[in-house]
């Protein structure tokens, strides 16, 4: 069995089927990441995000699962899961919101610190949600995201028509393989596999 | 839209009616009219399938214009579910219909003596009542097929399947969309029972040769309608996430969040949320050919819905919504779409609260009618209910009554209305909307997030541990307000955040009536039907020890947070105190 760690995969995609990766990124992926920093300094430094863009699109932050409501004040541990939302619709989606006037409903479960936590390297769990999907799902894809390969097998098996019909180009740690030795191929490992993303336009 | 038509099914011989002018119910609409008239005229502790109770339909103080959002459709009784008011709302297209019809609101009144059923049919000519003995028992699609053959594509239904024909209080009462499906319910409390136990089996409404109402002032009018519906999509929730994923969006947060009931509200996150989230449910749609944006009536700008079609790309259903997807999915163990979708028809074509019966085919799993997770039994159980048999009809009574039948101490319901899908020792907050609403538990009896722009009881910290009961007094005021408008509740969330989207509001009901109405006004209104409503379930026996969540949710903690409901009796106590 292979254990799949440091496995890489690489696909290169038609534009139009880039949005069909998005659903992936709402079950999480996981980030090789320095832990001990802040929620604020994970998104802006290692993530690349713009502080304004953060401000602008994302409405609602939960780490292990606790709604946060400032990102400077909650710290990222190794095995952190770090879910971000954009709009949310509906009363309990307002009260979920960053700062929100309703917080108090939710008073229960926010996050309200916890011990300080050593810098250091570890993992951290992202997950994407909604419109956060479309917005910042390209550039995680870009850059590459770890994810179990059994989900990723499952992902293209499902999805196979559309998926392996915009695939231009499909490698396995740098060797070109076709779309059906690669579902084959994750089916067989385990622990997790690094995935790119890069759509071509049909131009490109 | 200054009349209203009541139906007397108790008059010797057939049914007779009559149309009446608004009289004291003058300036009321949707929710504040039902209220006002089931307060006013029904004796609170009658039975609620007797002929004492009214059903009374009315659509929005706008519904019928141009207007931007204006198609929800209240329905009124006392609730035999509850056993207290009920108000229930709808989209689709009805609202519209009626309101160009000039009426206010249709009263149904009495009980036929015989097995009859009828049906009532309204065009620019008049009001029609016929028996219709051949639609007994037919599902609502049929109904409405039938009603097709008979009136042609231009109607309108309003209909109940065979649940409210059994009288059982999970039926719910369709309304047909803009596809001509019986897909839009009032859905909550038992109103299907009520329309059942009146006789009537449909409602046509055709408004072929009627025009749009017309307002008091057409350019202010039209002026605020631009500046209304130009909030609605420059606001990044009515804009962008509700018209991309409909309101399942929330799946993934509220399970984030750890306060997804799953498996009758014994956990709070569920392993295969991301299999049926808002997000997955509309790439699926779009896959298949469906659409993934789609209005509930004309003159929405939001599109929160959608169409769902099956593995064959043939239409099933519409888009099954968060609450739906919940009760039939996490609520019960289903992780697979196409199940839950085919329950969501199922209840929609046997005219059934899909919240109800997701919660009670959660409390007949854990019962051990079958397993969490089993969609083929709980597509089985639900179809007992359609066929009614001896199984059935304790399903189709709902959570509280199957947990007795079944010995099941967790019954997630308030005053015998089941909770929607936030489990309030995660959210406590909602749970004191749940406790204290007058419906029973109703997550949008406390919706209509624009307290801070209407200023509703003035500044709440949210920050001090009593704001929740602050909070959850003027959601329920602003909420009233808004049911009576005839608005959806959503336009709420640009309401909130845009104070010129509600001044826009304002200007479309002082623009189209002629009036001055500001914040206070509706602030005000708000107060009234909730303090009528209070009142009668006060008078039908509903005391403050009934604004209660079940004990279980004080004593059993909800992972993952390990939490239980903390608010105390006293707190709870202070929401009505204004």
């Amino acid at each position: 069995m292979n254990t799949g760690a440091g496995t890489s995969i690489s696909l290169e995609i038609d534009e139009r089927c880039a949005g069909d990766f998005f659903v992936l990124l709402q079950g999480g992926f996981s980030i090789a990441s320095h832990i001990g920093c802040d929620v604020m300094e994970f998104l802006t430094g290692q993530c690349g995000i713009e502080k304004e863009l953060i401000s602008k699109i994302i409405s609602a932050v939960f780490l292990d699962g606790k709604p946060v409501d400032d990102l400077e004040s909650a710290q990222l541990h190794d095995g952190a899961n770090l879910a971000l939302s954009g709009p949310l619709p509906g009363l309990v989606g307002a009260v979920m919101k960053r700062g929100s006037a309703y917080s108090s409903f939710r008073r229960s479960i926010s996050y309200k610190g916890e011990d300080a936590v050593a810098r250091g390297e570890g993992m951290v769990t992202v997950k994407l949600f909604n419109t956060l999907t479309r917005e910042l799902g390209p550039r995680f894809l870009a850059r590459g995201v770890l994810i179990p390969p059994r989900t990723l097998a499952d992902f293209l098996a499902k999805g196979r028509d559309a998926i392996a019909g915009g695939c231009r180009a499909i490698s396995l740690d740098g060797s070109s393989v076709s779309y059906r030795h690669l579902v084959k191929r994750l089916l067989s490992m385990n622990g997790l596999v690094s995935l790119a993303v890069k759509p071509k336009t049909s131009l490109g | 839209m200054d009349k209203i038509l009541r139906i007397n099914m108790s008059a010797p011989g057939s049914p007779r009616f009559t149309d009446e002018p608004l009289g004291e119910y003058a300036g009321l609409g949707g929710r504040g009219l039902t209220s006002m008239i089931i307060a006013r005229e029904v004796p609170p502790q009658c039975h609620p399938l007797g002929e004492e109770n009214k059903l009374v339909i009315a659509p929005g103080l706008l519904s019928g214009t141009a207007a931007a959002m204006s198609g929800r459709l209240s329905v009124g009784c006392k609730s035999p579910l509850t056993g207290g008011i009920k108000e229930a709302n709808s989209g689709g297209q009805p609202s519209q219909v009626l309101a160009r019809l000039g009426y206010a609101a249709i009263v149904l009144e009495g009980r036929p003596s015989g097995d009859d059923l009828y049906k009532v049919y309204i065009n620019k000519d008049g009001v029609k009542i016929e028996k219709a003995s051949g639609l007994k028992m037919l599902t609502n699609y049929k109904v409405v097929d039938q009603m097709k053959k008979e009136h042609g594509d231009s109607i309108a239904c309003i209909s109940i399947g065979p649940a409210g024909e059994m009288k059982m209080t999970a039926a719910s009462i369709a309304c047909t969309d803009m596809e001509l499906h019986p897909s839009r319910h009032a859905g909550r409390g038992g109103v299907g029972a009520v329309m059942g136990s009146k006789g009537i089996k449909v409602i046509v409404l055709d408004d072929s040769g009627l025009k749009n109402r017309e307002p008091k002032d057409a350019d202010k009018f039209r002026d605020a309608n631009k500046r209304f519906a130009d909030g609605l999509k420059k606001h990044p929730v009515t804009g962008q996430a509700l018209p991309s994923f409909g309101t399942n969006v929330l799946a993934n947060i509220i399970n984030e969040a750890g306060a997804y009931p799953t498996n009758n509200f014994s956990l709070g996150q569920f392993a295969g949320v991301s299999k049926i989230s808002g997000e997955t449910e509309a790439d699926l749609e779009v896959k298949r050919g469906g659409v993934a944006t789609h209005g509930c009536h004309r003159g929405c700008v939001i599109r929160c819905s959608g169409i769902y079609f099956d593995k064959k790309g043939k239409y099933l259903t519409k888009q099954p919504e968060y609450e739906t997807v919940w009760a039939h999915g996490a609520n019960c163990g289903i992780d697979d779409l196409d199940s839950i979708a085919m329950l969501d028809f199922l209840d929609d074509d046997f005219g059934l609260d899909t919240i109800e019966m997701g919660a009670t085919i959660g409390v007949a799993m854990e019962a051990g009618l079958a397993k969490f997770g089993d969609a083929k039994a709980a597509i089985g159980l639900i179809k007992e209910v359609g066929k009614g048999t001896h199984l059935g009809r304790i399903l189709g009574n709902g959570a509280a009554f199957t947990a007795r039948a079944f010995g099941v101490e967790r019954a997630p319901v308030v005053k015998g209305q089941a909770m929607p899908a936030y489990d309030p020792r995660a959210v406590q907050g909602i749970g004191v909307t749940y406790a204290t609403s007058t419906m029973g538990a109703d997550h949008t009896a406390g919706y209509a997030i624009a307290t801070n722009v209407l200023k509703v009881g003035g500044f709440v910290d949210p920050l001090k541990p009593e704001g929740q009961i602050d909070l959850s007094r003027n959601l329920q005021i602003a909420t009233a307000a808004i049911d009576a408008t005839g608005m959806c509740l959503f336009i709420a969330f640009a309401v909130l955040d845009q104070p010129e989207t509600f001044q826009a509001l304002l200007d479309l009901l002082n623009s189209f009536y002629g009036l001055s109405l500001t914040a206070d006004d509706v602030t005000a209104l708000g107060k009234k039907i909730l303090t009528a409503e209070r009142e009668f379930n006060l008078k039908a026996g509903l005391t403050k020890e009934h604004d209660r969540l079940p004990f279980y949710f004080m004593k059993e903690k909800l992972p993952p947070h390990n939490v239980v409901f903390q608010v105390s009796d006293k707190e709870l106590d202070e929401v009505f105190n204004w």
